[in-house]
């Protein structure tokens, strides 16, 4: 499921509920952590306004949030039938100003601004609509890689046969198949390489699968249990079709 | 949040955790108005467990940090809030609006106390 909503009390209680809701869009989303704190501080501000000024403290009002992922984007929209509050029209904060002539306010805009790629205002007869963007680094079904690794895996070889797969990695390609059809012996050196492109992989949300194993290969995973720890598949579209389907779930 | 308050000889620390957000940063003015009220103008927040600020907790930095500095035993010495230990995250904020440069900041409450 790649949507959620909430409808919340416009309280300022309702604040730890309403980051609760955010962490699970960033979650489904995949965000990095610092995109997922962007997203909290940027909802939580528009939220303590529309406690704060479109309900102005009334107690009886209520926020309706929701969020949906669209085309790499997090968008969250949050609406309200309070007063219509446009912080647009509040003069923004000289951030460069001296602590003397430093203004408290105008701070909540100021930020949502600057964390979110768009924030948007709609006041109509009935609620106030106020969308934000935030555009994030998402697994692409299309960017599924699949290396070739031939000869020995084994402490002489396993980290050289394995570089170009690190690399791509360190450039970005987050969903990956290693082919291992061409490899005929395997040693734990060659198992402790794998290990590293999948925490590698781990770290930045990505997917990680393995094919072609030979017998002898076959056998040294079961035999270390390592059959369990890594996707393993007979061929390189057999693991980009069931590759995909985990990055689309 | 919480707020931890220690009175030292040369300033008030008030270790401040958890989230500093719309809901809570009336109780932190409530808590630094008071120390105003005693006389207490030499005031050191620590934030090194702080998890989350958002702009009304910023606010009351700014006009408590205004409030104290009006208060004078002479030219060169008088009230002030100063910030020690901030986490990352914070720091970020911190940079983002521009309130690195607004406040003295300490890496440990240690030395903020000692700052005054």
């Amino acid at each position: 499921m790649s949507r959620g909503e909430l409808t919340v009390p416009a309280q300022l209680d309702s604040l730890v509920l309403i980051s609760e809701f955010v962490n699970s869009a960033t979650h489904h989303a995949k965000m990095t952590e610092r995109d997922a704190w962007h997203m909290q501080l940027a909802v939580d501000e528009a939220a303590t306004n529309i406690v704060q000024h479109a309900y102005a403290n009334r107690s009886d009002g209520v926020i309706e949030l929701s969020w949906h992922i669209d085309d790499g984007e997090l968008v969250f929209t949050l609406i309200d039938q309070g007063h219509p509050f446009d912080p647009t029209q509040v003069p923004a904060p000289d951030i460069h100003s001296p602590f003397e002539d430093r203004q408290a306010g105008g701070l909540g805009i100021y930020l949502m601004n600057k964390l979110m790629d768009v924030v948007k205002f709609t006041f109509g007869t009935r609620c106030n609509t106020l969308e934000m963007r935030k555009r994030f680094a998402q697994p692409n079904v299309a960017d599924v890689q699949s290396f070739v690794v031939a000869g020995r895996l084994d402490a002489r070889n396993a980290s050289t046969a394995l570089a170009p797969v690190m690399a791509a990695v360190a450039a970005g390609a987050r969903v990956v198949v290693i082919d291992l059809s061409a490899v005929e012996f395997m040693s734990s050196s060659g198992l402790r390489a794998l290990l590293l492109v999948r925490r590698e992989l781990n770290e930045h949300h990505g997917f990680l699968a393995l094919c072609g194993l030979q017998a002898p290969v076959e056998e040294v995973f079961v035999m270390t249990g390592f059959a369990q720890v890594f996707e393993i598949y007979r061929t390189v579209s057999e693991a980009t079709i069931a590759l995909r389907a985990r990055v689309d779930a | 949040m919480e707020i931890t308050h220690k009175r030292m000889n040369r300033a008030d620390l008030l270790v401040v955790s958890g989230r500093l957000d719309a809901m809570h940063a009336p109780a932190l003015k409530e808590k630094i108005e008071e120390l105003f009220a005693n006389g207490r103008y030499r005031i050191v927040l620590d934030f090194s467990s702080l998890e989350y600020v958002a702009s009304p907790g910023l606010r009351i930095l700014i006009e408590a940090r205004k409030k104290a500095r009006d208060w004078k035993l002479t030219d060169l010495e008088g009230g002030d809030v100063r910030l020690a230990g901030l986490p990352s995250r914070i720091r970020e904020v911190f940079d983002l609006t521009g309130f690195t440069k607004l406040f003295d900041i300490y890496a440990d409450a240690t030395e903020a106390v000692g700052s005054f």
